[in-house]
């Protein structure tokens, strides 16, 4: 025992190392152990989980992020303010008319919580379907973005049942229409234990048979044509996800829109739902600053996007090569040993650690090439189980 | 022998010492540093000042009377608010005086006549406290904006707890309650940008030191705001966020308390009165205790720290401090010591009659005595109790040796040594072994030690070797409870200060835990003393600005001021406009959750957790 600084300052550090700075590790998610229902798998998550963000979004070229107390409080006060102020319960219809942005998920589980039916409409959707759409469905609520609610006059629509249009986004709106910042601000207000823990009973006693999810995919012959899928059919969709990802501790997951497809929305639930992901969402490719400081691990965009990821990788593939030192130039040996130069660029495009890419929908052959070898995390999120068409089910 | 080998290392450490401080003393002291975050170079002990101590002596106090009528005349606008701050509304003077080996303060009004309180049962434990005491912080500079308030206004130091009251509302309707929460008739409640604006404004001026920013109301999470708040004060660069709580929330929702955590909220200040429903019956609710024992599983299981904080009252609750003080020796893995609050009279109480009050008066020496004597003297109300301000010393040590380069001085709590008084403890997690750290550290010989440090004011390097030999020379392990050896002892040191010995690498936690064990007795206007409200190392953080704890609650009122002035609503109108919140009161039980509420209903051997969060 020698009395001086080093021998303080070594218990420190010898400590130190069996700090407890390591949390105890989540099981990873695997097929056939997940919970039978959406909203038992948002529960679930919220509740355990092992990473900092739960959503990650860009504003002013930075990416923000949603931690899962964040996001849950907003979940949990919208739909309380839906209840008490719209009166939406058990079987009620709410539309979500926006493109791929957090508030739409927001949206999205406050209604499935409340055990209504989530109805998605794409804000890109041309406004004489979209409002053909919205009398289909006969909403109670409405939550559109400005690109959706532009579409809408003002919220001014001829629906019977329609109590409030909600706008997701506030800066601009009319007086018909209530801001969700208002709406969560009084939320805020209900939000007490014994509400919260009520949401939360009722959103676990949903059955696993009931309607959750409906999307919009378009109108045949000027008639709407939708997807539904039942709170169960969404709970096994998202495990078909998890077994073809391979999720893992740290993972951020890149989501490109802007159109919010049933795809997205199922990968949203998958990324959200594993507990280890942050699910970066983005309205379109992100520029190579963007893609730098976010580091996707994994990436679920449209084929269109994909196919521009492939045109930098070839841009940048072609490109002179910086001069670099020796380290540099002995990693590049390394790493040519293991990977076609192809493959390099297009993770080089993607922040560098991507290590899956999930298309949306089929690729055409040649692209599909070039992405194989650096991918192949399954086929196409869309297609990962079977959804019930809504002419399957006799309409909405 | 490991008996010899520690009084070896003793007698060696105290040799060193005296060697080295034969040469420091021939040296000329050094200039004291000044680090950013500091109105001057770092004081040295002869510059700290002190405020009137020992008796018989005058102050500044109010009449309990003259101060309620001006309080209310301008609330209802016959007079005006400069008024309190321009003049001395109320003010008298009073005397401190020994008497039968009591202290008590008198004093009289020419129209109300003369007032007397009981301040120590024991003059010689409150002389010892005093003479404990090392002496102010900075006075304040460049707050002229924040501390505004007149006579009633902070002027030294920076404090140790920021509070900010969230919200008035509250789930529960207890008596006593200083702020009358439910029953004032209106709804005072911060807005995100309010308590952003309040948390900014807290670090504007100097000295800017770390507080544990403490959020209160009424009930903090019964503001839509409350992890907001926490995450805000976090990003700010404070390092400690608490909150004033019922834990009623953290029962009734489990998955509050993991958010909470999360979100930056760090300990519980936790109400709890007594280890039995029974003993919790003034809170008016039946199986109160039943919930506050499962917000503490809850708020453990989460991480959050808990200090219980229980206000006594004599002739209602006393006798349960040994009983509590048992009860948090028996979960110090779960609780981190406890704070006792003797009652200060304000709010509903200030109604109370002559005889109810002298009936109820309970101060700390009532606590030293009464712990002393239900420890069988296990506890020494003159060996083992240190005023608040005590730590004051340690601060100065931490900020000499953590240089110039950082942006927040260390926590110093200086308030004046009436204000309060604490225990330092060790217990062992897993056979309940405890004992007052003064049983086994010469305290006061350490805190002399850390003046001669701080005073010659030498390098880091020299710093940290002479505070290695102060420890090992002040450390007697043939006094220290069986297993706890002087590594072990500073281990605990070290992770109760965040891992300081460590570049704030907190170390493991091991079978040893300090324990703080602390009386906060808060004035009223029987007991008020404007020198200690100058000093407040508990301001609250207003739409007003910072206002002393004790000038806030009681004193001239500014609490029922400034909520006048901001409120939001009438209490008809908010329930009107946002619904009612549930209030638990009527003496009937609060219903509460299952102990296992699923989560997720897994497939029968699928393995899936129900309630092991891993994310803390």
């Amino acid at each position: 025992m020698i009395p001086h600084i080093e021998w303080v300052l070594l218990i420190g550090y010898l400590e130190s190392l069996f700090a407890e700075s390591s949390p105890r590790k989540l099981e990873p998610r695997q097929a056939g152990r997940g919970p039978e229902t959406l909203n038992r798998l948002y529960l679930h998550c919220m509740r355990e989980h092992e990473r900092k963000a739960a959503l990650l979004y860009l504003r002013d070229g930075r990416w923000e992020s949603v931690p899962d107390w964040r996001l849950d409080r907003r979940v949990i006060r919208l739909a309380l303010y839906l209840q008490e102020r719209a009166g939406v319960s058990r079987g009620d219809r709410v539309a979500v008319v926006s493109e791929l942005r957090p508030e739409a998920a927001v949206a999205d589980f406050a209604a499935l919580g409340l055990g209504a039916v989530s109805v998605v409409i794409d804000a890109g959707v041309p406004a004489d379907s979209l409002v053909a759409a919205l009398v289909d469905v006969g909403p109670k609520v409405i939550l559109g973005s400005p690109a959706g609610l532009d579409k809408l006059d003002g919220g001014t629509l001829p629906l019977p049942g329609l109590e409030q249009v909600i706008a997701l986004d506030g800066k601009q709106v009319e007086d018909t229409v209530v801001r969700l910042e208002a709406a969560l601000e009084l939320g805020g207000t209900l939000d007490t234990a014994e509400r919260a823990q009520a949401f939360r009973a009722n959103a676990r006693a949903v059955e696993p048979g009931r309607a959750a999810i409906v999307h919009y995919e378009g109108s045949a012959n000027r008639e709407p044509q939708w997807q539904e899928a039942s709170q169960g059919e969404v709970a096994q969709r998202v495990e078909a996800i998890w077994r073809a990802q391979q999720p893992s501790s740290g993972d951020r997951v890149y989501l490109v829109g802007p159109e919010l497809t049933l795809p997205v929305r199922l990968a949203l639930y998958a990324g959200l739902g594993d507990g280890f992901s942050s699910t970066a969402l983005a309205s379109s490719l992100g520029t190579a600053a963007e893609l730098a400081e976010l580091g996707p691990h994994r990436m679920i965009a449209s084929p269109s996007v994909l196919a521009e990821v492939v045109r930098r990788a070839r841009t940048a593939a072609d490109a002179p090569a910086p001069p670099r030192g020796w380290r540099g130039r002995a990693a590049d040996l390394f790493r040519q040993g293991k990977e076609p130069a192809m493959q390099q660029a297009i993770r080089g495009v993607l922040g560098g650690q991507v290590r899956g890419i999930s298309p949306t929908g089929p690729l055409d052959p040649a692209l599909a090439a070039s992405l194989e070898g650096l991918t192949l995390i399954g086929p196409p999120v869309g297609r990962t189980a079977h959804v019930w068409t809504g002419s399957e089910r006799g309409g909405v | 022998m490991n008996e010899i080998l520690a009084a070896t290392v003793r007698e060696l450490a105290n040799a060193g010492w005296h060697a080295f401080q034969a040469v420091n003393g021939a040296v000329p002291e050094s200039e004291s540093l000044q680090p950013g975050w500091a109105p001057g170079p770092l004081l040295k002990s002869r510059e700290r000042t002190k405020p009137p101590l020992g008796w018989p002596r005058e102050t500044d106090s109010l009449c309990p009377r003259c101060v309620v009528d001006t309080r209310n005349a301008i609330i209802r606008g016959e007079r005006d608010l400069a008024e309190l701050v321009n003049g001395r509304v109320g003010e008298i003077k009073a005397t401190i005086l020994e008497e039968n080996g009591r202290v008590v303060m008198r004093k009289t009004c020419p129209v109300h006549g003369t007032f007397e309180d009981l301040l120590s049962i024991d003059a010689e434990f409150t002389r010892l406290l005093e003479a404990r005491y090392p002496g102010r912080d900075f006075r304040t500079r460049g707050d002229e904006r924040i501390h505004r308030h007149g006579t009633s206004s902070i002027r030294f130091g920076r404090g140790a707890v920021l509070t900010i009251d969230l919200t008035n509302r509250c789930n529960m309707m207890c008596n006593p309650c200083f702020m009358d929460a439910n029953q004032v008739g209106y709804v005072h409640e911060l807005t995100l940008d309010e308590v952003k604006q309040i948390l900014d404004d807290s670090i504007s001026f100097k000295p800017r030191r770390q507080m544990s920013v403490q959020f209160s109301g009424g009930e903090p999470t019964m503001s839509p705001h409350f992890l907001e708040a926490c995450r805000y004060a976090k990003d700010l660069g404070y390092y400690s966020v608490q909150a004033a709580t019922n834990g009623l929330r953290f029962a009734l929702e489990p998955e509050f308390a993991f958010q909470a955590k999360e979100a930056g909220f760090d300990i519980a200040y936790f109400q709890f009165d007594g280890v039995t429903n029974e003993a919790n019956r003034h809170r008016h609710i039946s199986n109160l205790y039943d919930a506050k024992l499962m917000a503490i599983e809850n708020m453990t299981k989460a991480g959050i720290d808990i200090t219980p904080v229980t206000t006594v009252v004599n002739t209602v609750n006393n006798t349960q401090v040994g009983p509590l003080l048992n009860f948090v020796i028996d979960n110090c893995e779960s609780l981190g010591g406890i704070s006792f609050q003797p009652v200060s009279f304000t709010g509903r109480d200030e109604d109370i009659s002559d005889a109810d009050r002298h009936r109820q008066r309970y101060t700390l020496s009532h606590l030293a005595h009464d712990l002393a004597g239900y420890f069988d003297g296990k506890i020494d109300p003159y060996r083992d109790w240190y005023p608040l301000g005590a730590v004051g010393g340690f601060t100065a040590l931490a900020d000499h040796l953590r240089g110039t380069e950082v942006q927040f001085g260390g926590l110093a709590c200086s308030c004046h040594p009436n204000c309060g008084s604490s225990i330092f403890m060790v217990a062992n997690r897993k056979t309940k072994v405890w004992a007052p750290v003064t049983q086994f550290f010469d305290v006061g010989q350490f805190m002399k030690d850390i003046t001669v440090i701080t005073d010659t004011a030498r390098g880091q390097k020299l710093s940290v070797v002479q505070t290695a030999l102060a420890l090992l020379k002040n450390f007697d392990q043939r006094k220290a409870p069986s297993g706890l050896t002087l590594p072990e002892f500073i281990k605990i040191l070290n992770r109760k200060s965040g891992g300081a010995m460590s570049g704030g690498r907190s170390p493991k936690l091991g079978d040893w835990k300090l324990m703080w064990v602390g009386g906060m007795w808060f004035q009223d206007l029987w007991t008020y003393d404007f020198r200690r409200t100058e000093m407040c190392v508990i301001p609250y953080a207003t739409q007003e600005g910072e206002i002393s704890f004790c000038a806030y609650n009681t004193g001239v009122g500014w609490r029922q001021i400034v909520e006048n002035m901001h409120m939001v609503a009438t209490t008809k109108e908010w329930f009107q406009q946002r619904g009612r919140h549930k209030i638990y009161a009527g003496d009937r039980p609060m219903e509460l959750p299952s102990r296992s509420l699923p989560v997720v209903s897994a497939p029968a051997g699928a393995g899936v957790a129900e309630h092991s969060c891993s994310c803390h």
